[in-house]
């Protein structure tokens, strides 16, 4: 491919002589025909298996991170109590995962693990980048929804309560000067609830569980 | 400001102007299309505009295989799967959308119904759900105001929960947007008024939005300079073909802004006064603009501090401070809304509209599920939102 490309390049600049590009022509057609036996001009994309993995992690900690929160902040509790009893989340980064799957149990959210499974709703990443900015907060979630990097599949008043918990849950696990950054406006969480409710996640709610 | 990244996307066919009607048939025969299903409402065949296309599409090939002219205002669950039979029991192969808004989205609600082979609606309600190649659709507005000719997205409303479901998909765009100027010239002036308001507050919205963008804002600018220019000639004189086909350009063209950088809290609060108190959207909007413009002013002032000029005219965006334009900009908008007050009739608050002040707070709930809010840059709770409808009310 790109050996014709600078053929045609080349003719269309129409700074070398007409004689000269006949011979480059049938050169440069040798060549491509010579590449092609010898590799396939097939090309696999790097697979970005680590930032899969790391992907992965992070949607752990949001999983248990949202699992701890969704039991200890009134007002996301007070969000929860919009789902049915059951009701299943699922993040995807397409294709092929990660996943994060969540679900509401008795008045809370559980985190279910990072396997595939049907849902009511479904947040799915374009790619693994769009999952990566989104989790490392360096994109707010309205602006990939804007971008088109997040699509959903469900109820649309279901998808704006996640979005509005996921405010609550992001902003226990990062800190304001990276919360703040791209949320429109940080959540109002008292500040005595927010540390205590930080420490708890980082100490017991990613790590075990809780 | 360039954003860090945008998408935009109109692959829409418009035919604008004269005669404009008279090429559907060959558009329809690019598509392959011979047995088209007119979707039309009855205030529009009163006004005899079924009969103007019918008549165009004269001397063609093409056969009306039915005519389907029962859609409410707002469209509806019910009558989407009422016209799906229709075209299917008439061995239909396209749609011909002739009417406003409601009729365009029921147009695209039959067109899910039947390319998805579904008789349930509500699996698709979303963003981005709809799989199936649709059936080619032509859309011919004969209001100017809601852009639905270039829009990937359906409103229709759900009359067993009272909320207006909203699909996007890119394969809801018609193929072709058809504006011809017989079209409009029988919309009543008070119609004319709010329909255009809300092709106004698309490109305001469109132009304070998260994903603004240097596309969006080219239409979204044109369009507001247009309705400036247009609109009041449009309500005294309805006969006006330039002012009619000057805001149904406008329209096209907010419709073609907003359909790439989306709308705001605006149509959040909108669509839930009208889904809950079945209030016309385009009232819903011009009362809602400048309310939800000021609580938005934190963060928008300097787009709708720009927007002074397309909105006021070179002259007044001279003679006003710079740090003044933003409020000025609302300032004008209340100004246009008292103008088309007096002029048409046209209601200035929700009391006026017949909204029930009891249902506030339903109307408040039911926006905070809206998708719009989520494209507003400012963020707003359920306690904020009632604020903004009781200053409304
Ligand atoms: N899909 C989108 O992008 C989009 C955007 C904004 C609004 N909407 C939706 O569109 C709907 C509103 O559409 P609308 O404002 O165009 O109103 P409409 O389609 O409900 O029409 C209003 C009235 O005007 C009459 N009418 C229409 N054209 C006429 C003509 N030429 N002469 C005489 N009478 C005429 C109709 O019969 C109807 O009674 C709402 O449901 C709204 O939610 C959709
Ligand atoms: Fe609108």
């Amino acid at each position: 491919m790109s050996v014709k490309y600078n053929l045609t390049q080349r003719l269309n600049s129409g700074r070398m002589p007409v004689s000269l590009h006949v011979r480059s022509n049938r050169f440069n057609n040798e060549k491509t025909t010579m590449v092609l036996k010898q590799s396939p001009s097939e090309i696999k994309p790097p697979a970005k298996r680590i930032k899969k993995i790391m992907c992965a992690v992070l949607l752990f900690c949001l999983g248990r991170g949202f699992q701890t929160v969704s039991g200890m902040d009134p007002d996301v509790i007070k969000e929860i109590e919009g789902w049915n009893e059951g009701f299943g989340i699922l993040f995807e980064v397409a294709p092929g995962g990660p996943y994060l799957q969540l679900r509401k149990e008795k008045n809370r959210i559980r985190f279910l693990g990072l396997s595939k499974a049907d849902a009511d709703l479904v947040i799915q990443f374009k790619n693994i980048e769009a999952a990566f900015m989104v989790l490392t907060a360096q994109m707010g979630t309205p602006q990939a929804f804007a971008e088109h990097r997040i699509s959903v599949r469900g109820n649309l008043p279901e998808a704006m309560r996640l979005i509005r918990c996921l405010n609550y849950v992001q902003y226990y696990l990062f800190p304001a000067f990276i919360a703040g950054k791209v949320m429109k406006r940080l959540p109002p969480i008292p500040a005595g609830r927010l540390l205590s409710g930080r420490a708890y996640v980082y100490l017991f709610g990613v790590p075990l569980g809780l | 400001m360039l954003p860090a990244y945008f998408q935009f996307y109109n692959p829409v066919k418009i035919l604008s102007g004269k005669k404009a009607l008279e090429n559907i048939p060959f558009e329809l025969e690019l598509l392959n299309a011979s047995r088209p299903m007119i979707v039309t409402d009855k205030g529009v065949v009163q006004a005899g505009l079924v009969d103007i296309v019918t008549a165009a599409l004269g001397g063609s090939n093409l056969t009306i295989g039915a005519v389907y002219d029962k859609t409410p205002p707002d469209s509806s669950n019910i009558v989407i799967g009422e016209a799906a039979a229709l075209f299917r029991d008439a061995k239909c192969d396209s749609l011909i959308a002739v009417g406003g808004g409601s009729v365009l989205d029921t147009a695209k609600g039959v067109n899910i119904v039947i390319s998805e082979d579904t008789t349930d609606l509500m699996k698709f309600i979303g963003a981005d759900r709809l799989t199936k190649p649709m059936r080619p659709m032509i859309a011919v507005p004969t209001t100017a105001g809601t852009g639905s000719e270039v829009t990937l997205v359906a409103v229709i409303a759900n009359e067993e929960k009272c909320f207006k479901m909203l699909f996007t998909s890119y394969l809801l765009l018609p193929r072709v947007a058809v504006l011809d100027p017989r079209m409009t010239l029988t919309v009543p002036p008070r119609i004319t008024a709010f329909t255009a308001m809300d092709a106004l507050t698309h490109a305001v919205e469109a132009y304070s939005c998260l994903q603004k963008n240097p596309l969006s804002d080219a239409y979204a600018w044109a369009a507001i300079d247009l309705v400036r220019k247009h609109m009041i000639m449009a309500v005294t004189d309805g006969k006006n073909e330039e002012a009619r086909m000057a805001l149904a350009n406008a329209a096209l063209m907010a419709g073609c802004a907003f359909s790439n950088s989306m709308v705001g809290l605006v149509h959040a609060i909108g669509h839930a006064v009208g889904g809950v108190s079945r209030v016309a959207h385009g009232m819903t909007m011009a009362i809602l603009l400048p309310w939800c413009m000021e609580y938005n002013m934190g963060k928008c002032a300097p787009y709708y501090g720009e927007l002074l000029l397309p909105l006021a005219g070179p002259d007044e965006f001279l003679k006003t401070d710079p740090e003044k334009r933003a409020g000025r900009s609302v300032a004008v908008i209340r100004e246009m809304n008292s103008h088309l007050n007096r002029l048409a009739g046209m209601p200035l608050t929700l009391k006026d509209c017949g909204v029930k002040r009891e249902s506030l707070p339903d109307i408040a709930r039911t926006a905070l599920g809206d998708g719009a809010l989520v494209f507003n840059p400012e963020e707003s709770d359920y306690n904020e939102i009632l604020g903004i409808l009781r200053k409304a009310y």
